[in-house]
């Protein structure tokens, strides 16, 4: 039972989470990108804030990286615009700004870590000393000689990060980022990607691991077959505290606790009251029962994680 | 600017690539092998009724310093092309099997400039291919003069720039094409099947077509083929001897302008399809 979940259906805009388009970095309206019949991505209308890491969650296939290909200019949209930096995707002014890792790292196979990279310099009008300060950055400068053929997968990735930080750009848009590593390699990439995100930079990216955007995200964009079904804040999107409350009488520790402004809502069952409630208010609710007299037995505090947000969200999306 | 800096990134990934290196010395060691070593063994080594009706003794003048522009022109001619080809498919062709191209397009230029950029990028490398040709050339009438010390007068100069400028537009034409297959069909496999298929077979075929009267003389005229020995004959006539000679009579002129035609038409198509076409994958 969810006394006081987030909306599941439609798409939910949580108080506080959407800023106004024009301080938006990324600024989506109504984006949409259809192949034949079939809308990969659909009104998509997202707004990502200077500073803050953004998530795209969603399952495979969800329509992420074709998102995330309209932002960066490789895709053009069928409907909707969209603003990057207050530039069009795809111009010089935009992609100067903007380092991105789409899908796995496409590098040059035949060439070192450090060639592929100021090839890329080259390409964006980087200095080259900027090469090494970036594998440095991921660990990468004692192997910047060896040929990329030669690299593990987690090495491309992180070579793959490096060369999205070579313009030291104000936006980061990362797909996928910890795709193919163990779990090691996915620690050490999350925290990159948080350091990147606390170094004032903005960052999108696209995950289908809850965990993930759960520990690097500030805010999420929910998308499911294309579509946007939530937005907001992590903490907002989790929603209440569901405090489980053993209580003896139960109908007068239930009365007690509706005539708080606090609690969001009381359910029962059986001897159990479940109470939906900001994350802060558990003590003061014991406090507040004790005080009246009512003899409390257990109580027990229990917060949805995003997993069981999003699994309602597609239970029901599939009613 | 951007122009510039997509010349720059391609010119240091074309440089680093083995490949090109390989079809570097494919195009030298193709003219000094065919050109010179086995010819000058034909001419001084083999038994009498085997070569009936050659004569030697042109055979090896053929290969002396002073028919050098005539002898490597025949070359790339017959082999140059087919170099060209490949490297155009390569240089494009693979960017889009490695994925890279999306990495490519997400730098700072636009995607016009991008091209511009690479395309510059291997025309360069084509002139680098002109050059090996003649590098060959030189190593196999060097090694001639040197076994033959007799009558070595050298290649003139003026000669040698405008044959050099020839190979250049043949390798530089069948690169163009390379490109346009490989960005078309975002393939090096394809791009290098389909345009050895039309260097080798389709142009062959319409030039033995029996077409009479003005669409034979069109269709003649406008073959690749036709125009690059049109060319190879204006500038080195004694090419002949070895080379064979045009199927049609074209102004030299007039061949420089279709040639031209042909390479500003395939990166026209190759720009337009990189362009307009989301990069999807």
């Amino acid at each position: 039972m969810v006394p006081n979940g987030p909306t599941i259906t439609g798409e939910l805009d949580l108080p506080g989470g959407l800023p106004s388009p024009r301080s938006g970095v990324i600024v989506t309206d109504r984006l949409t990108k259809a192949y034949g019949a079939r809308d990969a991505v659909h009104d998509l209308s997202i707004t990502v804030q200077r500073g803050e890491v953004y998530g795209l969650l969603g399952p495979n296939g969800a329509g992420k990286t074709t998102t995330l290909r309209m932002l960066l200019g490789l895709v053009r949209p069928s409907r909707g615009s969209v603003l990057v930096l207050d530039a069009a995707p795809g111009t010089t002014g935009g992609l100067r700004r903007v380092g991105s890792l789409v899908e796995e790292p496409a590098l040059y196979p035949y060439l070192s870590g450090r060639d592929n990279l100021r090839t890329l310099a080259r390409y964006s009008g980087v200095r080259a000393a900027r090469v090494d300060e970036v594998l440095d950055l991921v660990g990468l400068l004692p192997r910047a000689r060896d040929k990329v053929k030669t690299y593990s997968l987690g090495m491309r990735q992180r070579l793959g990060v490096a060369a999205a930080l070579l313009k030291d750009p104000e936006l980061l848009i990362l797909d996928e980022p910890t795709n193919g590593l163990d779990p090691q390699g996915m620690a050490a990439m999350r925290e990159l990607v948080r350091d990147v995100g606390t170094d004032g930079r903005t960052v999108l990216l696209s995950s289908h691991l809850l965990a993930e955007v759960e520990q690097i995200c500030d805010r999420v964009g929910v998308i499911r077959d294309g579509r946007l079904v939530a937005q907001g804040p992590v903490s907002q999107l989790r929603g209440a505290l569901t405090v489980r409350i053993d209580a003896e009488p139960v109908e007068r520790a239930r009365r007690l606790l509706c005539e708080r402004d606090d609690v969001e809502s009381v359910d029962q069952d059986g001897a159990t009251l479940i109470v939906a409630a900001p994350a802060d208010a558990a003590a003061a609710i014991n406090t507040a029962l004790v005080g009246q007299g009512v003899t409390v037995s257990h109580l027990s505090v229990q917060q949805q994680s995003l997993e069981d947000v999003f699994l309602q969200m597609t239970a029901a999306e599939l009613q | 600017m951007s122009v510039v800096a997509a010349f720059r990134a391609e010119t240091l990934k074309l440089r680093k690539r083995p490949g090109v290196w390989i079809l570097v010395g494919t195009m030298a060691g193709v003219v000094l092998l065919f050109g010179y070593v086995l010819l000058y063994v034909l001419a001084t080594q083999a038994p009498a009724d085997a070569v009936q009706g050659l004569d030697a003794a042109a055979l090896l003048d053929g290969l002396r310093p002073a028919s050098l522009a005539a002898q490597v022109l025949s070359m790339v001619a017959g082999f140059g092309g087919a170099i060209g080809l490949i490297v155009g498919a390569l240089a494009f062709g693979a960017e889009y099997s490695w994925r890279t191209v999306a990495t490519m397009a997400t730098q700072r230029p636009r995607r016009l400039a991008l091209m511009s950029g690479r395309v510059l990028a291997v025309g360069l490398t084509c002139l680098v291919l002109a050059l090996a040709a003649f590098a060959g050339g030189a190593l196999g009438t060097g090694l001639i003069a040197v076994l033959e010390p007799t009558d070595n007068a050298g290649p003139p100069i003026a000669d040698l720039a405008s044959a050099y400028g020839v190979a250049a537009l043949t390798v530089g034409v069948w690169c163009a094409i390379g490109v346009c297959l490989a960005t078309v069909f975002r393939s090096t496999a394809w791009a290098i099947g389909l345009g050895l298929l039309y260097a080798l077979a389709i142009e062959s075929v319409l030039g033995i077509l029996p077409l009479a009267g003005d669409i034979g003389d069109l269709v003649a005229r406008a073959l690749i083929s036709n125009n690059i020995a049109a060319l190879v004959v204006a500038v080195a006539p004694q090419s002949t001897e070895t080379f064979g000679g045009p199927a049609v009579t074209i102004d030299a002129g007039q061949a420089v302008t279709v040639l031209v035609a042909y390479a500003a038409a395939a990166y026209a198509i190759a720009a337009a399809a990189f362009i307009r076409r989301d990069i999807a994958a």
